[in-house]
């Protein structure tokens, strides 16, 4: 119940929160949940809303989807070491 | 009796994540090459009433706050407000006159001078909320809007429209990140060719020899038969030894504290 509670509230924060701000309160989240595999869909939802094809990321529309996925198996690599 | 090794449950259990990992990144894949537009439509739909509600609330803050303002504060709002509109009509007097000129000198040259029409949109979410220098206005395909048309803020070029849904668009500012856009910088009676890179912010620099004559103030506009204000030079960057000049410059209205934007239906030549 909880649960679905914060992803309710992210989904809300991914629309009105600094994108930033939502990651970051996303990682946090990845500490108090398992398999917190929301941080994800949380980036794609932005990347959906705000994204663009820029020349920057070669034309790739979901470039912070690709950096979540990164923080995320960075994020579980840490969690196993800090034995949560 | 049958024992459940420890080994195999941990071992089911590291598999997850990574597994959902990479089922992510397939379906990045293929979102990004074979349903490139599949989910934002549907996303946009989520998101409008937040972005709608957001809005109203802080329009009814905004109005709330002035009620609460003093009054001394108000005198002092309206007599700096009078100032600022007798020193426009000043800086204005001459513009019809300039406008008119222009008409003529367009038709004697056989250029249209009739405007494109422009859609005002109402913007729903501007960075810092874009992680890549977007903003996501309320005017959509209905609207008549289509990718590529051009976003202005008054007679000042902001960016493009990059997506369109059916009740929303997304406009892409020239000033995102790494993207380059060819500029004309006006000095001394001639326009000088550029090429403006974006630093995100509303932030530009553009990188000439040192040779170049270009002085602070110099106003930079986007090259065509109608040119469009872009930025004025704010600082130039560069030692007496160096072979190059960097002049940086920004949008003159702020991408953060923008409320209206326009879009010009028609493309230009």
């Amino acid at each position: 119940m909880t649960r679905i509670f914060v992803d309710l509230l992210l989904l809300v924060a991914a629309a009105l929160l600094p994108w930033w701000l939502v990651i970051l309160c996303s990682a946090a989240f990845f500490f108090v949940f398992e398999n917190f595999v929301e941080l994800l869909f949380v980036a794609l939802l932005l990347d959906l809303l705000y994204g663009a094809p820029l020349e920057r990321f070669f034309g790739f529309q979901f470039a912070l989807s690709l950096g979540s996925a990164a923080l995320f198996l960075a994020l579980l690599f840490l969690k196993k070491r800090m034995r949560l | 009796m049958n024992y459940r090794f420890i080994r195999n449950v941990q071992g089911k259990k590291r598999f997850f994540p990574q597994s959902a990992v990479t089922l992510f990144l397939g379906a990045l894949v293929l979102f990004h090459f074979v349903y490139p537009s599949a989910l934002g439509s549907l996303a946009t739909r989520v998101a409008l009433p937040f972005w709608s509600a957001n809005q109203f609330v802080a329009e009814k803050a905004h109005s709330l706050l002035y009620f609460f303002s003093s009054k001394s504060a108000l005198a002092r709002d309206v007599e700096r407000l009078t100032a600022e509109l007798q020193e426009a009509h000043r800086l204005l007097a001459d513009r019809d006159l300039i406008a008119e000129q222009n008409r003529v000198f367009s038709e004697a040259l056989g250029r249209p001078t009739q405007r494109a029409p422009r859609v005002f949109g109402a913007v729903l979410a501007t960075p810092p909320r874009s992680p890549y220098d977007t903003a996501v206005i309320d005017i959509g395909v209905g609207d008549g809007i289509s990718p590529g048309n051009l976003v202005l803020s008054g007679s000042t070029i902001l960016g493009v429209i990059s997506k369109v849904h059916a009740h929303t668009s997304l406009v892409e500012f020239f000033s995102t990140a790494g993207k380059k856009t060819p500029v004309s910088i006006l000095h001394g009676g001639g326009a000088i060719p550029a090429e403006a890179v974006g630093e995100g912010g509303g932030a530009f620099n553009v990188t000439l020899p040192k040779e170049v004559p270009v002085r602070r103030g110099d106003t930079i506009t986007m090259p065509g038969l109608a040119p469009l204000t872009f930025a004025e030079v704010e600082v130039i960057e560069g030692s007496d030894t160096d072979s190059f000049q960097v002049i940086r410059f920004k949008n003159p209205v702020s991408i953060g504290a923008l409320r209206v934007l326009e879009v010009e239906l028609a493309s230009r030549e």
